[in-house]
């Protein structure tokens, strides 16, 4: 796994050990700014892969810093956290140039997994005809799913699930990210809806072989494995 | 004729119009009137005159006889211009003429000294009297009408013009008046579609004049401020609830969190996750509670709304639900009119639909079936044969924290509220109703029927 430069603008020591605790648990280096101002020096001045602001910071807003830095035209994949979690909160972020947006409190797995996807999306990866993963492979123009050389029988939403867990796999997708990129959905259903979908899935990739493929990670999302 | 209609069509434009009618009525009466009196009093005058000249005329034949009286007519009449004011006629009693310019003698009877209005054979009209001055001699004096006429004519003239150039004129000050005035107001009423999309900063200009507009603009103005500082004072309130309230819930996570680390007893992890699940399920309920107050506070405030595509959303919506329907053992059906566009919020619409599917697929029993259907008004309908809603409750489930059951179902009461709260933000309304058996959730228009 790459190791990336992370900057983090947060005034809460608190929570900003919390984040470098848990980013460099998957060898991520953390720097920290405790204001926006240091925050926006540090963007500009030093190369960082990712940048986490928190939301409310003593001397200006999280969206404050992320205007500041489109208007700069440094266009560096922005996370941001926040206290503020409600649905018109995101929306407010998004609209402002931030790219992703969790609310706290989170699990740290999250918190990994929406750092990892940003990162992929920002940096982009080819798309492929064929996706090997493991004992999977995904024929993205004849839309069938393949293990162990046995077809693997999917309604077309199964596909869909099962071709966005290749593209991204061995990392975890969290449960926002199928809603939004699969069934282009925008909002926090409270309820296990995603779970019932990803279980079918699970079942139809597990059943007659060894090995588990999909894995639940608690309080994240899931995670492709290669058997 | 665009313009001309559109500016009938504003306040001011059909004020223009009434005073120019008003303006027309009031130079036709005035005409009528100064016509009327001119022509009563020229036609007495002209009648003194001729009474007048018969009374000395016939003094003269008193004094000097017949032979006198024609030999002064003839006097007068060759003095006179052919076409001369003054018109004679004297005859014997069976109409021959003596002396005089009036071919023959005219319908009036000289016995009753009649006067009247003739017209002579030259189409010249004349007021005329006749007279009997002896029973073998009449005469008939004239004057010539054409100078009253003439008078009259002049002034219908003068009032055609001056009521033209006046009507001319208030339509060019009405038409002025009205674009002034729908400047004005047009700017006020731009301002007021500003500030329902959202732009609340926006002021409504003051032109200084002191009239009704400025103070119209002026009140407009007072009015949005204090709105925009109410909506800033709601929202600060809103957020730092959120932010003061998550964040030692978030501390206190991060703790529950390093308690896990260390903890290794399985009973013990079950009570420290259930403690999570604790932290999680009061900050869904209060993002729920803010959730409500905000859109209640921006209800008919039409920014952040853009046409979506509801078929799309509720196709989504199908998809992701079919699968937890089959695991319930539950018919899930759906019917959908095709491309079905609104103007809403797309994820206030995801969160009602996915609140009243899981709500549906909460209380209806294995076997059962739930149904969507969308059709163009826009009408949602999520209807189930579960056990139903009784009809009491109908109305008093969408208030906070009402709960159907006595409360073994999960949740904190407040889905139906948010719903509805997120419907009337988007415009919308939900109605409960039975649909025996079961529940019928109709989310439809507000004000439809």
């Amino acid at each position: 796994m790459t190791s990336l430069r992370i900057l983090h603008v947060e005034d809460d020591s608190q929570a900003a050990i919390m984040v470098a605790d848990t980013l460099s648990r998957v060898g991520d280096t953390v720097a920290n700014a405790a204001n926006g101002k240091d925050g926006l020096r540090l963007a500009s001045e030093e190369q960082f892969d990712l940048v986490i602001l928190d939301r409310m910071l003593p001397d200006m807003t999280g969206i404050d810093i992320v205007t500041k830095l489109r208007a700069a035209g440094i266009s560096i994949p922005v996370l941001m956290l926040s206290a503020l979690g409600r649905t018109e909160n995101r929306i407010e972020g998004l609209d402002a140039g931030v790219d992703d947006y969790l609310a706290k409190p989170f699990e740290q797995e999250e918190l990994i997994a929406r750092v990892r996807a940003l990162h992929r999306r920002a940096t982009g990866q080819s798309h492929s005809a064929v996706i090997i993963f493991g004992d999977m492979e995904c024929h993205i123009k004849a839309r069938t799913a393949h293990r162990q050389g046995r077809h693997i029988a999917l309604s077309p939403k199964e596909f869909e699930l099962f071709k966005y867990f290749m593209q991204n796999s061995g990392e975890v997708v969290t449960r926002e990210m199928l809603l939004r990129d699969v069934w282009n959905l925008n909002f926090d259903p409270q309820t296990n809806v995603i779970d019932v979908n990803v279980g079918r899935l699970r079942r139809k990739l597990e059943e007659g072989f060894d090995s588990p493929v999909l894995e639940t990670i608690w309080g994240a999302g899931y995670r492709l494995l290669a058997a | 004729m665009r313009l001309i209609s559109r500016i009938f069509s504003t306040l001011f434009g059909r004020l223009s119009l009434w005073v120019a009618v008003v303006t027309i009525v009031s130079v036709i009466a005035l005409y009528a009137m100064t016509y009327w009196i001119v022509r009563t009093e020229t036609q007495q005058q002209i009648a003194r005159a001729v009474d007048t000249d018969i009374a000395g005329l016939a003094d003269i034949y008193i004094s000097g006889g017949e032979t006198e009286l024609t030999k002064r007519l003839e006097d007068r009449l060759d003095l006179m211009p052919s076409d001369g004011e003054r018109y004679y006629l004297l005859a014997s009693a069976s109409g021959k003429t003596i002396a005089g310019n009036i071919p023959r003698w005219p319908e009036l009877s000289s016995e009753n000294s009649e006067a009247a209005v003739i017209v002579l054979s030259s189409n010249r009209a004349i007021f005329a009297r006749a007279t009997q001055l002896d029973p073998d001699l009449k005469l008939v004096v004239g004057q010539d009408l054409s100078g009253m006429t003439v008078l009259l004519s002049r002034i219908g003239a003068a009032f055609a013009i001056a009521g033209a150039l006046l009507v001319l004129v208030i339509i060019l000050i009405g038409y002025g008046a009205t674009l002034r005035l729908n400047r004005r107001i047009g700017a006020i009423n731009a301002a007021f579609r500003d500030i329902s999309s959202g732009e609340l900063a926006r002021q409504v200009p003051v032109d200084g004049r002191g009239d009704e507009l400025d103070e119209l603009s002026r009140h407009t103005n007072q009015m949005t401020e204090r709105l925009s500082a109410l909506i800033g004072a709601h929202r600060d309130i809103s957020d730092n609830t959120a932010h003061e309230l998550r964040t030692p819930l978030t501390h206190l996570d991060t703790r529950l969190v390093q308690a896990l680390n260390e903890v290794k007893e399985p009973g013990q992890i079950e009570i420290l996750n259930r403690a999570r699940q604790d932290i999680r399920d009061i900050i869904t309920m209060l993002d729920s509670l803010l959730d409500i107050a905000s859109s209640q506070a921006r209800t008919g405030d039409l920014s952040g709304l853009s046409e979506i595509d509801l078929t799309e959303i509720a196709t989504s919506m199908a998809d992701l639900f079919a699968e937890s329907a089959d695991e319930l053992g539950i018919e899930f059906k759906s019917d959908f009119t095709a491309d079905v566009k609104m103007l809403a919020d797309p994820a206030h619409i995801q969160r009602i639909l996915s609140n009243l599917l899981d709500n549906a697929f909460k209380y209806v029993p294995r076997g059962g079936t739930v149904r969507l259907s969308l059709r163009p008004g826009p009408v949602i309908v999520v209807q189930d044969n579960g056990p139903g809603v009784p009809s009491a409750l109908h109305e008093k489930i969408f208030e906070r924290f009402a709960r159907v059951d006595s409360g073994d179902t999960p949740g904190h009461g407040l889905g139906l509220a948010l719903s509805q709260a997120l419907a009337e933000r988007n415009g919308l309304t939900i109605v409960c109703r039975d649909a025996s058996p079961g529940a019928l959730f109709e989310v439809k228009p507000v004000g439809a029927s």
